[in-house]
């Protein structure tokens, strides 16, 4: 996998997943497609998205001003690369499945989206911030006149 | 010569000693007269200031119109837009003891060509009002001069008495001075309560400036009084605290004990000590009752009783007890079984209407002094009650009477601490007043009718509190006039839509009791109680009425938190229940043919179901 594939891959999935989980979140809460209170929800929000973001801003910044490295090869593995955020994808829609089944009649919501979210921070946090930064490190710094 | 000497310095140095003596308290006299707080030659008490003075004349003026301006419109008088030359004149009654005065008697003029037209028209409508009233004993003479000018148009003219004004800002200034401040040592303490004013080194009371021994064993800081919140076994289920807004009473329909109108917005500082036929653990024998005082948190104590605070706010209930009977007789809406519980909530008091719902001139700093200079209260802690059942699952409404915690202003943080004094006030009451629902007035053997109609109406409201929306289960209780339905933890059938799911824990209370139309007033335990006492009854029970009470959680999932519900929730659960009511009304006159006016059946002489039954 080259480094630019890898980043390609990485900014289009974490654009993708801050932009459909926030907005499914802030959208759907304490309605039957995200059935848990409000409070929950925001708990939820407050935990996963800054971690999203604080991926998505170290991406757009290289992006913004990328160093001269193209089609380099890098060491990493492949699955090192996709398989963390494939996780936390497949992770957080097993959950909203579950909990719109549910229809909150058995399950505490509320409490299973918080610790779904948490268990995904956890997971990005160990192993694809890493990634964010060795892929995305190295920005140029702009040339001061 | 020697002596002649002695008697001259003698002669002198007396003379300088009496002098001296005579003098200097005049002197000091003077001194005192000169430095002494005064209002155009009124003394002021001491440590008040002649801002303090305008500030009293200024609340008082605006009181005393205010009185004048809604006891006009009770009488259907809009001086506000009364057109012309017009002026008010009212009698004034001034306390010797420095509460605020009222406007005893009014006149008003308008639409006079001249002011002074207006004035002397007012005047005279002010005379007549008083010397109408029976009580008044006065002479025209002391008339004359009672009733004044108040308002010249829409200028507020009266000039207050300015020893009365003084007599006000005295007890303003003497609420300031009861509020001791706590030690800090005191908050410091690790036996985990907030106040601990012992010490285990020394075995005796920590001493603290304004604080003797005596004061100390005649308090209890309620703070340390609070239940162990966190050792409760009670569910994940948080009751509102009582409605005190008008808007909070209306949505939730609280009504009012005599009268069967929406409660007033009053909350009162006393714990649940029963009625007149019930009582609880908070019991006093008679002749006291509970006072509560203010005491101030150092600065540097605030930390401490802040987080003891935000353990306390929003708490589970806990420590509930019963209320028992004191009396063999029967209260429409009492359940032996039943039982009261507590916990703890905040109230927000920087919105007006909140803040004058609590009443106490000594148990706010803002009534006093403080409150003149600026002091504006914030926010109140305090344990509230709820009735509930052994699962503890909330009965009714909260009681609408709450113990004080702790109070933070603009100044800082009080603790309330209880007092038992001798008094001569009782304790509250716990009723309800429904309305009507039935009318056998018509009815020839009117316990025949009674004993019908109370049968077929409680089985036809059975089936409607079963069926949807409300999908209520009936629930068995001792009492012969209460029916119970409860919905627990079932999703609910009110509030549908894409918002939710909505779960609910519901407890409906229907209490219903025979009465007479016209005469029936005080809570229905009152009626009862003359009833087994033999006494006879100048109207008969010839009346069906009916309570609803119903205490309501929601939660988002079965399994979530069972909160206070959003106000159009609030909504949504009282039209369903008035549309249960009015249906089973409507269904159970049908089965008797009688007519429905104005939601009550009233029974019809062709259909009565005691005449059949005699035939």
């Amino acid at each position: 996998m080259t480094i630019n594939q890898a980043r390609n891959w990485l900014g289009i999935f974490f654009l993708g997943m801050t932009v459909a989980l926030g907005a499914y979140i802030i959208l759907f809460q304490e309605t039957r497609a995200l059935p848990v209170s409000r409070k929950d929800a925001t708990s939820a929000f407050q935990i996963i998205i800054p971690t999203l973001v604080a991926q998505l801003t170290i991406a757009f910044r290289w992006i913004a001003n990328p160093p001269q490295d193209k089609g380099k090869g890098i060491s990493l593995p492949k699955w090192a690369v996709i398989g963390p955020p494939l996780s936390v994808g497949v992770v957080l829609i097993g959950t909203f499945v579950l909990l719109i089944a549910d229809g909150g009649a058995s399950l505490d919501g509320g409490a299973i989206l918080k610790n779904a979210v948490t268990f995904c921070v956890s997971i990005l946090s160990a192993t694809s911030v890493f990634i964010i930064a060795r892929v995305f490190g190295g920005a140029a710094v702009p040339a001061q006149q | 010569m020697r002596r002649f000497y002695l008697r001259r310095w003698s002669f002198w140095l007396l003379c300088l000693f009496t002098f001296v003596l005579g003098v200097s308290p005049l002197g000091a006299a003077v001194a005192t007269e000169a430095t002494a707080p005064k209002q155009d030659g009124v003394h002021l008490p001491n440590s008040t200031t002649e801002d303090d003075y305008r500030a009293v004349e200024r609340l008082v003026l605006a009181e005393l119109a205010e009185d004048f301006l809604s006891d006009a419109r009770g009488y259907d008088v809009d001086y506000k837009n009364l057109k012309g030359y017009k002026a008010g004149a009212a009698f004034i009654r001034w306390p010797t003891d420095g509460s605020h005065p009222s406007v005893r008697f009014w006149g008003t003029a308008g639409e006079y060509s001249t002011q002074e037209e207006a004035n002397a028209a007012a005047l005279r409508q002010c005379r007549k009002a008083a010397t109408k009233d029976d009580d008044s004993r006065s002479s025209s003479l002391e008339l004359s001069t009672e009733c004044a000018l108040l308002f010249e148009g829409d200028k507020i003219v009266l000039t207050p008495p300015k020893e009365r004004i003084a007599t006000i800002l005295q007890r303003y200034a003497n609420n300031l001075s009861t509020i001791r401040t706590l030690c800090t040592p005191w908050l410091m303490g690790s036996r985990g309560i907030v106040v601990d004013t012992y010490s285990i080194e020394t075995h005796t009371d920590i001493p603290c400036d304004g604080y003797s021994a005596d004061v100390l064993q005649a308090m209890r800081f309620v703070i340390n009084d609070i239940g162990r919140v966190d050792k409760t076994l009670s569910p994940d289920i948080f009751p509102p605290p009582p409605a005190v807004t008008e808007a909070e009473i209306a949505l939730r329909a609280v009504t009012d004990l005599e009268s069967g109108t929406p409660e007033r917005s009053w909350i009162v500082f006393f714990p649940p000590v029963g009625s007149e036929y019930t009582r609880t653990p908070y019991e006093l024998p008679p002749g006291w009752s509970y006072a509560f005082s203010l005491h101030r948190v150092p600065p540097d104590g605030q930390s401490q009783v802040r987080a003891a605070l935000a353990k306390l706010e929003r708490s589970k209930m806990y420590g509930r007890f019963q209320e028992t009977k004191t009396e063999d007789i029967d209260l429409p809406y009492f359940n032996e079984a039943d039982y009261i519980a507590a916990y703890v909530r905040a109230f927000d008091l920087r919105n007006a209407e909140m803040r004058s719902a609590f009443i106490g001139d000594d148990e706010f700093p803002d009534e006093g002094l403080s409150g003149l200079r600026g002091e504006k209260s914030i926010r109140l802690w305090a344990e509230c009650y709820v009735p509930v059942d052994d699962a503890w699952i909330p009965l009714r409404h909260p009681l609408r009477r709450v113990t004080p915690i702790a109070l933070e202003t603009s100044s800082g943080i009080y603790l309330y601490a209880k007092h038992v004094v001798a008094n001569d006030s009782a304790g509250g009451t716990i009723g309800h007043f429904g309305g009507r629902i039935f009318d056998l007035s018509q009815c020839a053997d009117l316990r025949v009718c009674q004993e019908e109609v109370s049968r077929s109406f409680a089985q036809v409201v059975k089936e409607v509190f079963a069926g949807a929306p409300i999908a209520a289960m009936h629930v068995a209780v001792m009492n012969p006039n209460e029916l119970r339905f409860q919905r627990l933890n079932d999703e609910s059938k009110v509030l549908v839509g894409l918002a939710g799911p909505y779960y609910e824990i519901s407890t409906y209370s229907l209490t219903f009791w025979y009465g007479p139309r016209d005469s029936f007033a005080g809570a229905p335990e009152h009626y009862f109680a003359r009833q087994k006492k033999g006494n006879s009854y100048d109207k008969p029970p010839d009346q069906l009425y009916m309570q609803v009470s119903h205490a309501l959680q929601i939660g988002v999932g079965k399994k979530g938190e069972y909160a206070e519900p959003k106000p159009d929730q609030y909504s949504a659960y009282t039209n369903a229940v008035n549309a249960a009511v009015k249906l089973a009304v409507t269904r159970t006159a049908a089965k008797f043919g009688a007519k429905v006016v104005d939601g009550v059946g009233v029974m019809v002489p062709e259909h009565d179901p005691s005449a059949r039954k005699q035939q």
